[in-house]
């Protein structure tokens, strides 16, 4: 009693066009904003456009519109596939086409917009990010709705990858994006200050972990042995790697806060979990690269199995590189610098690009029921991305290094022998090169463009694809299914639960201590809530992403005392929702600038960096100077900050832009004895409130709470 | 590097990673002992799967 039905092709190609389209979109503002850090004039001098929009917009545009669509190009090609079943509902798969590519485009408009909640990788605004939630949700029902009609009896293990990212996705984007609406746009973290870092970068590295890598894992135990056609290396191993990568991924955030006023065990943890990692991934990796094994003649030959291999590489290297980051003397040098931005660059073009690439190499021909238009085109392509990738990281491992010795290094004298800004202008030579490597990378991906584009016209389209399989209660139980495992393999649903239980119970271990036990953050009696004038100044910071370039965070080291201040205190960011400690100083951190230079600096240097710094790529703000700031929120925003814990007296919200407005008038009259004529609710004026209260409380600090400086 | 460090970092709350070590050996044997208890034939089948 054989079974007749079709697969659905439209929403795989529909898929794969949106991936093609966000790649092309990610990778020029990537492109553009590298350039941006060697020629600042290139931020034009207006907001949309300026480096700390644009940024998130890069990053946001490559995650979740290149590698997101990407995922479900894949996924709809075999899931179906590995479960001799179509996709469960065709509606369903159409509207979470539709809703994924209407959430990038709102995200597109609003982060230029300068919306934003200010936690990297999570910038999207809260509408968004319930979207995010209900189509996510839509696709896990679509998903489970296939497995759970399916005619194959075992879920193969790229099934298993796709329901750990499913599950893991859900609870790290419900759990960070907790926060409270102060208007349709605007929002505060639900967490603040240590606590928000913890969950944010829980939040943050298990991005990397379940968005850009399980489900691309998933991919290439699918579609690796496809076209090498021959069966994975080892199944056994697959088994291993699965339970073992999803277990430790989970625990791995803190070593993103090593140094940082993060407790030591939260740190130490993060550390042992983030070596150990090093074993599923390669066992994984090594599983990827041993099933072409006899088979290097064909990938001699095939661009696909070329961009697997290099793929398979580079997910290799960057696993072996983030162990190696998250150990404390490394990160020491690592943090902060262009280390970090290299080792992403290498997971994201290499592993998650170049997978993504010969996927589509794959994909297109078959959907179109022709041949690849030219295998000597995608052979070039192959090669001038991978000049692209070595162009773009090692530059960037020469900027690092050489930037963080600068830093570190003190004359006989004692005194530090650079001041910033030589260590910037030092590597600028490197940010060119950079940005020329990520040219290169984007060109190889537009001559993919153009030849599956001539392979589209040249065959002709396959909407559906007819199969046949016996339905699963006529197919008998093998004798051999009688192991617990086996019996997880036959039960999505159990399967399903147990990966929640496997990554929530290392969520919580590393996320209740924190919480509960109060003295992991002491308080600081002199740390007092925002004035409303700085709240509203904060927001502006927020809003202009002034953290992707600063931090505020002192770390424990000799030379960044010297350099900026006293180091962080846990206790100092209790009003903070959210954070903004930043990880990466392409400027100086900010955490002690209170005081250090005056109003009228800031004004002047915010209208023109370069002017008051030579050298200085910082780009201009002079949109900040005009606009009047919209006092009209205040209310609200006070409102929101009492409702999360942060102690205003009663009935504050009323009087609250009477004090702004006496604060903003300090700022005013000592502006004007400079010779600055503004008025008292320029955003400027906030924004000066903000940035000269910055470590202003600590000062004030009688107990000293000490550690040995390294 | 010095483990010992971590080891005395952690000294004060050293229950959270013991566990977590505990749960994962537990669990990365049992993983393991099923693995490799299962015949080979029956790893080779599934491993074709994508294949067929």
């Amino acid at each position: 009693m054989i079974e007749q039905f079709t697969y659905d092709n439209r929403i795989v190609r529909n898929f794969a066009y949106a991936t093609v389209v966000w790649a092309i979109v990610g990778m020029l503002v990537g492109v553009l904003v590298a350039f941006q850090l060697a020629f600042p004039q290139l931020n034009l001098g207006i907001p949309y456009t300026s480096f700390g929009r644009l940024r998130p917009l890069h990053t946001n545009a490559v995650i979740f519109a290149f590698v997101g669509n990407g995922i479900f190009t894949g996924t709809y090609y075999m899931l179906p596939r590995l479960m001799k079943t179509p996709m469960w509902k065709r509606s369903l798969s159409n509207i979470h086409f539709w809703g994924w590519q209407l959430i990038i485009v709102f995200a597109a408009i609003t982060l230029p917009l300068g919306l934003t909640q200010g936690k990297e990788y999570a910038e999207l605004i809260w509408p968004i990010d319930i979207a995010i939630a209900l189509i996510w949700v839509l696709f896990g029902i679509n998903m489970l709705g296939t497995i759970l009609t399916r005619r194959e009896r075992h879920l193969y293990v790229a099934v298993w990858f796709l329901i750990g990212t499913w599950v893991t996705v859900a609870l790290l984007h419900i759990v960070n994006s907790f926060s409270l609406p102060t208007s349709l746009t605007h929002s505060y973290s639900w967490y603040a200050g240590v606590q928000d870092a913890l969950v944010q970068w829980w939040y943050g590295h298990n991005a990397v972990a379940f968005f850009l890598t399980t489900p691309y894992l998933g991919l290439m135990y699918y579609f690796v042995p496809k076209a090498a056609n021959r069966p994975v290396y080892s199944y056994r191993w697959s088994i291993i790697h699965f339970w073992a990568l999803i277990f430790i991924y989970i625990w791995a955030g803190p070593h993103h806060l090593l140094y940082t006023a993060l407790p030591d065990w939260a740190q130490s943890l993060g550390v042992v979990f983030s070596v150990m990692l090093i074993l599923p991934s390669w066992g994984g990796m090594l599983n990827g690269l041993f099933t072409l094994r006899g088979a290097w003649d064909k990938v001699k030959e095939d661009p696909v199995l070329k961009m697997f291999v290099v793929a398979l590489t580079c997910y290799g290297m960057s696993t072996f590189e983030g162990p190696m980051l998250s150990l404390k003397n490394v990160n020491a040098i690592a943090h902060y610098t262009d280390w970090i931005v290299a080792h992403v660059h290498v997971g994201a073009l290499g592993w998650n690009g170049f997978l993504t690439f010969g996927i589509l190499y794959w994909l297109v021909p078959r959907l179109f029921n022709t041949k690849l238009y030219s295998v000597k085109w995608a052979n070039t392509h192959f090669l001038i991305g991978t000049i692209g990738i070595l162009l773009y990281a090692i530059p960037l491992y020469w900027a690092s290094f050489s930037q963080a010795l600068m830093w570190k290094e003190f004359t006989e004298a004692g005194q530090l022998k650079y001041q910033f800004l030589e260590t910037v202008t030092r590597i600028i030579p490197m940010y060119i090169l950079r940005s020329f490597g990520g040219t290169i990378y984007l060109v190889g991906a537009i001559l993919m463009v153009v030849n599956l584009w001539k392979t589209i016209k040249q065959g002709s389209f396959v909407p559906e694809e007819k199969a046949e399989a016996l339905p699963l209660h006529k197919q008998g139980v093998p004798a051999t299914y009688t192991f617990w495992h086996a019996a997880i393999e036959r039960k999505p649903m159990r399967m399903l639960v147990l990966s929640l239980v496997v990554v929530s119970i290392g969520g919580a271990v590393e996320l209740i201590p924190t919480f509960l036990i109060e003295k992991n953050i002491p308080t600081i009696s002199t740390v007092a809530p925002y004035t409303p004038l700085e709240l509203q100044g904060r927001d502006i910071y927020i809003r202009e992403g002034c953290y992707t370039c600063h931090s505020q965070m002192v770390r424990p080291f000799r030379d960044e005392v010297a350099r900026y201040g006293d180091y962080s205190k846990s206790g100092e960011f209790v009003y903070d929702h959210p954070f903004q400690w930043g990880s990466k100083r392409t400027g100086p951190d900010l955490a002690r600038l209170n005081n250090k230079y005056p109003n009228s600096w800031h004004y002047r240097h915010m209208y023109a960096p370069e002017e008051i710094s030579q050298g200085s790529i910082m780009p201009a703000y002079p949109w900040l100077i005009e606009n009047d700031l919209d006092t009209s929120t205040t209310k609200a925003k006070i409102i929101a900050m009492k409702t999360l814990g942060v102690p205003y007296p009663v009935g504050y919200e009323r009087i609250a832009n009477n004090d702004l407005v006496i604060q903003g008038d300090e700022i005013r009259m000592d502006l004007a004895q400079n010779k600055i004529i503004t008025t008292n609710t320029k955003e400027i004026v906030a924004l000066i409130a903000y940035l000269q209260r910055l470590g202003a409380d600590i000062k004030k600090a009688p107990e000293v709470e000490t550690k040995k400086l390294h | 590097m010095k483990f010992k460090h971590y080891l005395t970092a952690i000294d004060q709350v050293a229950i959270y990673p013991l566990f977590s070590l505990l749960l994962f050996t537990i669990f990365f044997g049992a993983v393991t002992w099923y693995v490799f208890s299962t015949h080979k034939t029956v790893m080779e089948e599934r491993a074709k799967i994508p294949i067929q």
